[in-house]
């Protein structure tokens, strides 16, 4: 079980802190202890059982990670999701992930199915992402594999209970799964930033300067946003600053670490997919450099391979058990040679000198400040709307671009169309109209054509 | 210019792209309808403060308080007072 892995502390006699929340209130593992217990009551009498699927909707706090943990001591697959999510997608993630229940920001239980649910007994949990079909994918996690990953990285990064982890990505972000467990695991405290401190720096900054936390883990464009809103200088440096989720640029980094001179940085780097499989530790001195850094080499746990079209296979305990109740997509993406089932990362790279470069991607899929995103996903739901025939979106300079045909429409109205069908960061930041998109010869989208535009 | 006005054109300035400026009203929500997204309201916070002579301390910056043209304006003449 993976409860085990991260317990230890969470005892009825330990009065070190646990966990801060966004107000910068302290809980210690005792209470925390006896936060889970008494949820785990209130779940025994609601009839949640092991292998039950749970979606939770709501916001970061103590009472909700108790929540969590509490799925994860009953052996409940947990389902964190965005409680902003707009009730279209809610549905259609209720609908495909056939869950039992779904807990919501009051804490209330809502009972959605009481077939019961044969999942896989490894699952732990159930990360959702955005799908090339159109509609949001369930990757599922597995206890071996969180476990292996909480195990390395605790000992790769030294954490100790004097660490303060900071939790800015949220639940339902594989980056989350190393601030939460690994503090536990090793009884440090952690941080957990909610939705509205995760975008308001300068709040966020004050309260750095407060709590002095010592590890952070977060996207690049997170790291640049604290750097120009954050008043960094007049803060302690954290001993350490993992990035993940994204490229960072040379010329960024160098100018936050010009700041933050005595952190060690690491580029970490692994799909939901697999969690981190490959990192790289940056050397002390700031180099000047402006290619990439490297994302480096495998983890114990992790094998990787490079086809000869250049694209990561990954392998390893962490590679998730399935996509839930995606069979074929499963199939497709995870294939099987030599006995070793590999995941098909999409992700273009190049070794040198034994270390793994990232390039491009394979496919149509993006990443904007960190965020996963399918374009199809986001085409699939513009097409619904009432004036719209046909849509093709594009990624450029960091924004997104729907192109449509149909009747035009005004952009605010577009925009607030969107934002009821599609997650915040998947809102298109412009939209054109055309009479006609542009075909090839083929008869498909001509989206090289459509950049022509712009 | 009168607060409003000029609240209006910097929003249309630099944040919100349509073809007829009428298309943006005081009332239209710009955070909960997704007009503008997160990065985009730290940068409209920034030029707000310089363009009206203003601050706001960390703990005053929520993103409620910003949703129209009226919210923001309200801000600015409660801020001046």
């Amino acid at each position: 079980m993976f409860f085990e892995t991260i317990n230890k502390h969470i005892t009825p006699n330990n009065s070190d802190i646990a966990i801060y929340d966004s107000e910068l209130n302290s809980y210690t593992y005792t209470q925390l202890y006896d936060e889970i217990n008494q949820i785990e009551k209130l779940y025994k009498t609601q009839n949640i059982q092991k292998g039950n699927l749970v979606i939770l909707n709501f916001d970061k706090s103590f009472v909700g990670l108790a929540h969590l943990l509490c799925c994860l001591k009953m052996g409940v697959i947990y389902i964190p999701i965005d409680n902003n999510t707009p009730k279209n997608r809610l549905d259609k993630i209720i609908a495909s992930s056939k869950a039992n229940a779904i807990i919501n920001n009051d804490f209330s239980i809502r009972f959605l199915n009481s077939a019961p649910n044969y999942m896989d007994n490894e699952a732990c949990c159930v990360l959702y992402t955005s799908g090339s079909s159109g509609t949001p994918k369930g990757v599922v996690t597995s206890k071996k594999g969180l476990a292996s990953f909480i195990n390395w990285s605790s000992k790769e990064f030294k954490i100790t209970p004097k660490d303060i982890l900071t939790n800015y990505a949220p639940f339902h972000f594989d980056l989350s799964t190393f601030d939460v467990f690994a503090g536990l695991k090793n009884g440090a405290s952690t941080w957990l930033i909610d939705n509205k401190l995760s975008s308001n720096f300068r709040l966020l900054g004050e309260h750095i300067k407060e709590l002095n936390p010592t590890v952070w883990y977060a996207t690049p464009t997170v790291y640049n946003l604290i750097k120009q809103y954050g008043n960094l200088n007049q803060i302690n440096q954290p001993r350490l600053a993992l990035f993940a989720g994204e490229v960072y640029n040379t010329k960024e980094l160098n100018s936050l670490r010009n700041i933050w001179n005595n952190t060690t940085f690491y580029n970490l780097y692994g799909p939901t997919e697999t969690n981190v499989c490959t990192y790289y530790k940056l050397p002390k001195k700031i180099e000047d450099r402006t290619t990439n850094y490297p994302i480096g080499i495998a983890c114990p746990y992790s094998k990787i391979l490079v086809t000869n079209s250049d694209e990561l296979l990954i392998s390893g305990e962490t590679l998730m058990l399935s996509y839930l109740n995606e069979p074929s997509l499963t199939k497709e993406k995870i294939i099987t040679t030599n006995g070793k089932k590999w995941f098909k990362s999409g992700d273009i790279v190049e070794l040198k000198n034994d270390l793994i470069y990232y390039k491009a991607r394979n496919d149509r899929m993006i990443k904007k400040n960190g965020y996963r995103i399918e374009l199809f996903e986001i085409e699939n739901e513009l097409s619904n709307h009432p004036d719209i025939n046909q849509v093709a979106c594009i990624f450029k300079n960091n924004k997104i671009i729907a192109f449509y045909s149909g009747n035009k429409c005004s952009n605010i109205t577009l925009k607030i169309y969107s934002n009821n069908q599609l997650i915040k960061y998947m809102i298109p930041d412009d939209f054109f109209h055309l009479t006609e998109l542009p075909v090839n010869s083929n008869g498909k989208i001509d989206y090289a054509q459509l950049i022509q535009y712009l | 210019m009168d607060n409003k006005e000029q609240i209006k054109q910097i929003l249309l300035d630099g944040f919100i792209e349509v073809e007829n400026g009428n298309e943006l009203e005081n009332d239209t929500p710009l955070i909960s309808s997704g007009i503008l997204d997160s990065i985009s309201i730290l940068q409209l916070i920034d030029t707000l403060e310089k363009t009206f002579e203003i601050g706001f301390e960390a703990h005053e910056i929520d993103r409620d308080k910003f949703d129209s043209i009226d919210l923001i304006n309200q801000l600015i003449v409660d801020k001046k007072q």
